[in-house]
C-alpha cells in the first residue's frame, strides 16, 4: 500500500464526487461501490506515477485525457489544479455521464464523444498543453498520434505504456544474417494479439466501428439485439520497450521521465501489472 | 487494508412459457427465480409468457472470489423456462462475459457452460472477483 499516495488521495477525492461521478456513468447500481470506496493498490500505483509525480505538468495545465475511460484521471486532474481538463472518449455511456457529473459539480471539464483520430483538432480547439495517455498505446496506432502531436502546440505527454521487456524475444540467426544485409538489428518488436471483440475496448476495433453500441462501444451486438459471435474478434498490439523509448526520441520528443513498474500489484483485474509491464513516460515537445 | 467492497449485481431476466402453438402456455405455471449474492436475495415470480424482470442484489464482500447464483426456486419441471438477456455488475454491462456463467439442471446436475437458456429447473451460477471484476467494470 502506498500510504503517500493514499494520503493524497484522501485529500483530493471527495466520496459525494466519486458517488455522483459513479451515478451518473453507470447508474444506481454503482452508488454501493462508490460510497466508502478504498483505492485499490493498483488504482493508487497508477495514481501516484500518472498524477502525482507529474502533478508539474498538469497544474495551470489545460489538460487532454485521451481514451479518458470512467473519467476518474480526468477528475484528478481537475482536483490537482488542472486549469482546464478535456476528456476524449468513443463510448456514450461515459461521455454524456461525465458531462453531467462536471456541469453538476461547476468543474471546468468537458468530455468529448470520438477516437483518436480527433485528438489532433481538440488540441488546437482547445489550446491544449498536456496531453495524458493512459492504457491506449496497445490499441490504438499511437505511433501516427505522436508525429501529430510532436507538430502541435502541446508541450508535455504523460504516457503510461503496456510495454514488454525487450528481453522476452531472442532474436534468430536469420535475423543476425539479414542485419548484415543492411537494415541493421532491429530496434524492438511489436507482439500481436487476437482478442475477443466484447470488453469495453472493443469500441474502437475499425472493423466494426459503424455497429458499436453508441453507449456502451460493444460491437458484438447484431441489429435484433443478439450476439455475433462471427464478429467478435479484434487485434492489439504490444510494443517492446526499447523501440518505444526509440521511436519517441526519433519522432522529436525529448523524454524527460522514464519509469518501469516495481510496484507488485495484486487488486488488479489486469493482465499487465501482475507481470509488472507498465512504463510511465514524461515527454517534452521541444516544439 | 482492503476489508469489505460493495458489490451490486443486476440480473435481467426473462420468463419464457415455450410453445404457445401447443397450449403449453396455458399448461405451463409461470416461474419463480431467485437472485443470490452472498445473504442478498431478491425473488421474484412470473405473471405472463415473455415478462422481464430485473433482479438486483447488493452485498458487502471481502477480497476473493465470490459466486452469484440465479435459481428456479421450486423443482417443477412444468413452470416456465427462464432466459438470462443480461448481466451488470456495479452498473456495467458486462457483454458477452456473461457466457462465462454455467447453467446445471436440477434433475441430471448436468453442467451446462455458456447456456443462459434455463429451459429445465436450475441454476445459474457466475463467478465475480472483489474488489476489482474483469472487463471494465467499477474503477480500474
Amino acid at each position: 500500500m502506498n500510504k503517500r499516495a493514499l494520503q493524497q488521495w484522501t485529500q483530493h477525492v471527495t466520496e459525494p464526487h466519486l458517488t455522483s461521478l459513479a451515478t451518473h456513468v453507470w447508474g444506481e447500481d454503482a452508488r454501493g461501490m462508490a460510497q466508502g470506496f478504498r483505492p485499490t493498490d493498483s488504482i493508487l500505483m497508477k495514481y501516484q506515477h500518472n498524477i502525482l509525480d507529474f502533478e508539474r505538468v498538469i497544474r495551470n495545465r489545460r489538460v487532454l485525457d485521451v481514451g479518458c475511460n470512467h473519467g476518474l484521471w480526468s477528475y484528478l486532474c481537475h482536483r490537482h489544479g488542472a486549469r482546464r481538463v478535456v476528456g476524449l472518449e468513443p463510448r456514450g455511456l461515459f461521455v454524456d455521464g461525465l458531462n453531467a457529473f462536471a456541469q453538476e459539480h461547476g468543474m471546468d471539464m468537458e468530455f468529448v464523444k470520438g477516437l483518436d483520430t480527433d485528438v489532433s483538432a481538440l488540441v488546437r480547439r482547445h489550446n491544449i498543453d498536456t496531453v495524458l495517455m493512459m492504457g491506449v498505446d496497445d490499441i490504438i496506432q499511437w505511433e501516427r498520434l505522436m508525429y501529430e502531436l510532436r507538430s502541435s502546440r502541446v508541450e508535455w505527454i504523460v504516457m503510461q505504456n503496456d510495454s514488454i521487456p525487450d528481453n522476452w524475444v531472442q532474436f534468430e540467426q536469420e535475423i543476425m544474417r539479414m542485419a548484415e544485409l543492411g537494415p541493421g538489428m532491429p530496434i524492438g518488436f511489436t507482439l500481436h494479439y487476437k482478442s475477443h471483440n466484447a470488453d469495453m475496448r472493443s469500441s474502437i476495433n475499425p472493423i466494426h466501428l459503424d455497429r458499436a453500441d453508441p453507449d456502451t462501444g460493444y460491437q458484438h451486438v447484431d441489429s435484433d439485439g443478439k450476439v455475433d459471435l462471427k464478429s467478435s474478434e479484434t487485434v492489439v498490439n504490444k510494443r517492446s520497450r526499447y523501440y518505444t523509448r526509440v521511436f519517441l526520441e526519433h519522432a522529436g520528443f525529448e523524454v524527460v521521465e522514464s519509469k518501469i513498474q516495481t510496484e507488485q500489484v495484486t487488486q488488479t483485474a489486469s493482465q499487465s501489472s501482475p507481470l509488472k509491464l507498465y512504463h510511465w513516460l514524461l515527454l517534452r515537445n521541444p516544439r | 487494508m482492503h476489508t469489505q467492497t460493495t458489490m451490486t449485481v443486476t440480473l435481467i431476466a426473462q420468463a419464457d412459457m415455450q410453445d404457445p402453438m401447443e397450449g403449453f402456455v396455458m399448461r405451463k405455471t409461470p416461474p419463480t427465480a431467485r437472485l443470490t449474492l452472498a445473504s442478498a436475495t431478491q425473488e421474484h415470480t412470473f405473471t405472463a409468457d415473455r415478462e422481464t424482470h430485473g433482479f438486483t442484489v447488493t452485498a458487502p464482500l471481502a477480497e476473493g472470489e465470490h459466486q452469484i447464483t440465479f435459481q428456479h426456486t421450486r423443482p417443477d419441471p412444468g413452470q416456465g423456462a427462464l432466459l438470462i438477456r443480461e448481466l451488470r455488475i456495479q452498473g456495467s454491462r458486462t457483454g458477452l462475459a456473461v457466457y462465462r456463467g454455467v447453467y446445471t439442471r436440477h434433475d441430471s446436475q448436468e453442467r451446462l457452460p455458456g447456456h443462459l437458456y434455463m429451459g429445465w429447473p436450475g441454476t445459474w451460477t457466475y463467478s465475480i472477483r472483489v474488489p476489482v471484476h474483469d472487463g471494465g467494470i467499477g474503477f480500474e
